[in-house]
């Protein structure tokens, strides 16, 4: 029995709604992330031991792991 | 036991223009060295290079022997930049806990200013309040090294006072490079000078050759 109307969604809906918000958030998450590469934010991070390379790897798992619970949460 | 910083060979263009030339520099903790130089000349440039966030043509950095290629990585070295680096949207007492370990923090913590400001929001200090607390944080972190590029840039005379010591106080355990137009400061702070002129470090063993090099002039030189 379904409790929500979300739930009746199809598998292929649920990845579309995933991937739309994975680009979503991505697109949100680069623009942030370059904001703090081209100021001097960035060096808050790199005086932690912090790369470039580890701060776009940590906002992609981010990314990743807000889509997967959108698909799950969609179930 | 002493730790060793060497920087090496750095060669730096941007287009056409060579800015650094074969820099070599060596330092260890318990030393403070003072870079001059005019506007321009690479100080800023030499310290990201040092830092490794910003690449350069050649360059050896070498910590207690040990070559870094991004040398910031290690945690053994900080770099304070020229201009305020705290996240505006954060706490102070969230910059403090994530920079500064736990055994030091009641130290960190035992100071009139940062106590009267450790609830507010970075973006509601002042340029003073923001840049003292930007070097005491940087001072008081584990790194061996410090790189401070123009410290004073916005204290009011009485913080620069408690910024000298807390330089003097870092520097018996760390080696401290520093780099500011207020040279009297740096000139009061340092026990060693250094010289940018032409993209070459000349070492400065008097103070009058600040003159000759033409960075000072006599009457600047005699009012430090």
């Amino acid at each position: 029995m379904y409790i929500l109307p979300f739930q009746q969604l199809t598998n292929t809906q649920r990845l579309t709604i995933a991937l739309v918000a994975f680009t979503g958030i991505g697109l949100a998450l680069y623009v942030l992330m370059e904001h703090i590469r081209k100021t001097n934010d960035a060096y808050f991070y790199f005086n932690q031991g912090v790369t470039k390379l580890q701060l776009y790897a940590f906002s992609l798992v981010l990314n990743l792991i807000v889509a997967i619970i959108i698909y799950l949460v969609f179930k | 036991m002493k730790h060793q910083l060497e920087i090496d060979s750095v060669q730096k263009s941007f287009a056409t223009k060579r800015i650094l030339s074969d820099v070599y520099l060596r330092t260890e903790t318990g030393n403070i060295i003072g870079i001059l130089g005019r506007n321009g000349c690479g100080k800023s440039t030499l310290f990201k290079i040092i830092f490794g966030t910003l690449g350069a043509e050649n360059k050896f950095v070498r910590i207690d022997n040990v070559i870094h290629k991004k040398p910031y990585f290690t945690r053994e070295i900080t770099y304070l930049p020229q201009d305020n680096f705290i996240p505006k949207h954060l706490k102070v007492s969230h910059a403090i806990t994530l920079y500064i370990s736990k055994d030091k923090r009641e130290e960190f913590l035992n100071d009139v200013l940062i106590e009267r400001i450790k609830h507010q929001k970075i973006k509601h200090l002042s340029g003073g309040e923001q840049r003292y607390l930007e070097i005491k944080l940087i001072l008081y972190t584990s790194s061996k090294f410090v790189l401070l590029d123009e410290p004073y840039n916005g204290l009011a005379p009485n913080k620069i006072d408690l910024v000298n010591q807390l330089i003097l106080d870092s520097a018996k355990h760390k080696g401290i490079i520093l780099s500011d137009h207020a040279y009297s400061n740096v000139l009061h702070v340092a026990n060693r000078i250094c010289l940018i002129n032409n993209g070459a470090l000349y070492d400065i063993k008097d103070k009058k050759e600040l003159v000759r090099f033409g960075y000072l002039t006599d009457a600047m030189l005699a009012s430090v």
